[in-house]
């Protein structure tokens, strides 16, 4: 293989696939990114074989071929050249040594070889949708807060991604929060179907819908899902396993709603949350008449906040997790939001006030007896 | 600073003492507390009458024996100098609240402003060993200093039953003719690299520039400067929360019996939840301590994927910790297992999707730890771990 390009360029592709290359592995070849040329294109791959990222950027092709180069030795290199360089790539099939020319001065790098790279699944023919950039990164960022890291109940480390005729919901839950986000379709999926995501390529993927009026498209197979944006796909594994009814958590009746100003109650908690310690992250609410008390008793100190606000039903006090109480306000899109409860230690309802697209349900803390 | 009024008050071989106090049998004789020679028991505490042999805490009981023909084994009954040492902790706090336990049986106390109430220093030292002798029939040695190293120095100055009052003007003298390993933060190390430059009284030591200590020690020189002069800036830490509760056991014979250990680490995950469960805290790391027949030790630690005190878990993390580390092979003496990144259980937002099994689990730990509140530890236990009669 014999390619050359600008540095600036090579960079980009990169930055784009790293982030697929495991930081530990114990198949030596995933710690290389494999480089191949298609035409007048250089297509870079990564991959820890449950996800891989790949995308092409043009290049001048002297001689066709592939190669795998160590991943963090050329991305280093790439970002320390000056943008504009051209860098020459050759590389020897038979030794797998690749020299890298810039400027007056070369690198050799001793790559692997490229036929024991893991070979990427196909794209399926027929796609299942395309969306908007814009609207599923809207749509990511206000669930995946909610996933969960702990990996003995996989389903929840992952997004439910829910088709319906008409309707887009995607789920989110660490069994103590939930979110869920719909959207109305413009088009209809090709087929009706419920998938698994993995929490961790989604969080990877939102970082890459940056493009404004450009779409996303998305096919599933039976175990696996891609994203095409722009240049770049995306392939993940789904998870296995059957997401529990979400709906049956989602709180029906409520008896106190509270509609108050959004920044004003994450900027009260924001401070209170300051008195918590690792052991102490509950933040409570006293509901009385219409003023909404945010307080925190620590030995450090204690804080007291009152908040004018519009209150319909009991009088309560009721405590949560100051973290998941300021994650959940933060992805509240709107100025004023309804916080609806239905007890002190039963789930309470978040929604943007005059949107019924978004809702995040919150567990109340209680002491441990 | 303001200069401080510290005392560090030392029981006169504890636990030894406590058992000769409540079994006439015992007093006069040499007395040590610990587990048998046979079982490789070690010495946790000395009666006077049996360190005249020689005997020391920390030493193998079969050296020991060794020592001492007709020496009476106790073994240890903790509940009960723990009672006790909690009487005493009382008796400190009557006379300031500034107690920082270091064991059992001893303890720093900031008398600083004090000496208004109470009388002089010498005062308040000898009303607290006279309250320790009435009330506890026990005796114990008091240093009184400017500060914690010479406290303890000069509590260890004269035992048993020493009271020694250094003033501030005192302290340099006093230093002089100590043996350098007897202070504080002077280890076996520290002490045999000073030897080999001829120190070996604290004296020499005060004798030596700051400028070679540092040369030689890098930063510890200028602690060692400040340690011969006897200044120590520590403030007496009323309230320490643990960091680390662990538990570990020395087999009587080495084995390599994959099931006992694995049943032996249980048990003791066992005993160390309860105890995070009874002072309300939870775990997020574990740690499983192996000790070879060959003396070698190994630690591995693991982070729990969250913070817990339930025994299931804790055992999962430290069994699959030992997969990974032992297969049965070399030989075992030790095993013990230490929970770490301990934090308060705190409030807990229930499950919207309860996992079943855990639920079920924290149901049983709860009615099995209530059993053992009323009962005794022994009262219950999983099946597995029940041994023949």
């Amino acid at each position: 293989m014999q390619i050359s390009l600008p540095a600036e360029n090579l960079l980009n592709a990169l930055l784009t696939v790293y982030r697929a290359v495991p930081p530990r592995t114990p198949l030596p070849i995933l710690t290389g990114i494999l480089f191949e040329t298609k035409e007048n294109e250089l297509y870079i791959t990564a991959t820890d074989l449950e996800h891989s990222i790949c995308t092409y950027v043009s290049a001048t092709i002297e001689e066709p071929g592939a190669a795998v180069l160590p991943a963090r030795e050329i991305t280093e290199l790439a970002r320390r050249l000056h943008d504009t360089s051209i860098v020459k790539i050759q590389t020897d099939g038979q030794t797998n040594t690749t020299v890298i020319n810039y400027a007056q001065s070369e690198l050799t790098l001793h790559g692997f070889s490229p036929d024991e790279y893991p070979t990427m699944p196909e794209l399926p023919k027929e796609n299942l949708i395309n969306l908007p950039q814009q609207q599923l990164r809207k749509m990511l960022k206000q669930v995946l807060y909610a996933v969960s890291t702990e990996e003995h109940r996989p389903v929840f480390t992952g997004v439910l991604f829910e088709f319906t005729n008409e309707k887009l919901n995607v789920v989110a839950t660490d069994t103590h929060r939930l979110a869920l986000r719909s959207t109305l379709l413009d088009t209809q999926p090709s087929k009706l179907i419920n998938v698994i995501v993995p929490g961790k390529t989604l969080n990877e993927l939102s970082k890459l819908l940056v493009k404004e009026d450009s779409e996303v498209s998305i096919y599933v197979t039976e175990n696996q899902i891609f994203f095409l944006l722009n240049e770049v796909q995306i392939v993940t594994r789904l998870l296995a396993g059957n997401y529990p009814n979400y709906n049956l958590v989602i709180p029906q009746h409520t008896s106190c709603d509270v509609t108050l100003d959004t920044k004003e109650l994450l900027e009260a908690v924001d401070r209170a949350f300051l008195l918590s310690s690792p052991g102490r992250q509950t933040v409570f609410f006293q509901l009385q008449e219409n003023t909404l008390t945010v307080f925190l008793n620590a030995q450090t100190g204690r804080i007291r906040e009152d908040l004018q606000v519009n209150i319909t039903g009991d009088q309560m006090d009721i405590g949560f997790n100051g973290r998941y109480l300021m994650d959940a306000l933060k992805t509240i899109n709107s100025e004023q939001l309804h916080f609806k409860f239905t007890g002190p230690t039963t789930p309470a309802l978040l929604k943007p006030a005059g949107q019924d697209e978004y809702i995040s349900v919150l567990v109340p803390a209680i002491p441990q007896q | 600073m303001q200069s401080r009024h510290i005392l560090h008050v030392d029981m006169d071989a504890f636990f030894a003492s406590i058992e000769q106090r409540d079994n006439p049998d015992l007093r006069g004789k040499p007395v040590v507390v610990g587990g048998l020679p046979e079982t490789r028991g070690v010495v946790a505490a000395a009666s006077y009458e049996a360190r005249r042999y020689g005997i020391k805490s920390a030493m193998p009981m079969a050296t020991a024996v060794r020592l001492c023909t007709g020496l009476i084994i106790v073994s240890s009954h903790h509940g009960r100098y723990r009672s006790v040492s909690s009487q005493l902790m009382a008796i400190f706090s009557d006379y300031t609240p500034l107690v920082e336990p270091v064991s059992l049986d001893e303890a720093y106390l900031d008398v600083t402003g004090c000496t208004h109430l109470f009388g002089t220093l010498k005062d308040i030292a000898k009303k607290i060993q006279n309250r320790i002798a009435g009330e506890l029939q026990l005796t114990a040695s008091v240093g009184v200093g400017p500060n914690k190293l010479v406290a303890k120095l000069a509590s260890d100055y004269r035992k048993p039953e020493g009271l020694t009052v250094i003033s501030p003007q005192e302290v340099e003298s006093f230093l002089a003719n100590m043996p350098v390993e007897k202070v504080w933060g002077i280890g076996p190390r520290t002490c045999s690299e000073l030897q080999k430059i001829g120190v070996t009284t604290v004296g020499k030591l005060q004798g030596i520039s700051l400028d070679f200590l540092m040369q030689r020690f890098g930063k510890h020189g200028k602690v060692l400067y400040e340690l011969s002069r006897g200044l120590d800036e520590r403030p007496v830490i009323t309230e320490q929360k643990a960091k680390t509760m662990g538990k570990e056991i020395t087999f009587p014979k080495d084995i390599r019996d994959v099931p006992r250990v694995k049943n032996t680490l249980w048990e003791l995950a066992e005993a160390v939840c309860h105890r995070m469960r009874k002072k309300g805290l939870v775990c997020a790391s574990v740690t499983l301590k192996l000790k070879y027949a060959d003396l070698s030790l190994i630690t591995r630690t693991v982070t729990l994927p969250r913070p817990t005190a339930l025994t299931v878990l804790v055992r999962e993390a430290v069994l699959s910790l030992l997969k990974a580390n032992w297969n049965g092979y070399p030989f075992v003496r030790l095993v013990g297992i230490s929970c770490g990144k301990l934090m308060e259980c705190g409030n807990v937002s229930p499950s919207l999707f309860p996992d079943e099994a855990m639920d079920k689990e924290e149901k049983i730990t709860r009615v099995t730890d209530n059993l053992k509140e009323k009962f005794g530890e022994q009262v219950v236990t999983s099946a597995a771990l029940l041994k023949e009669k």
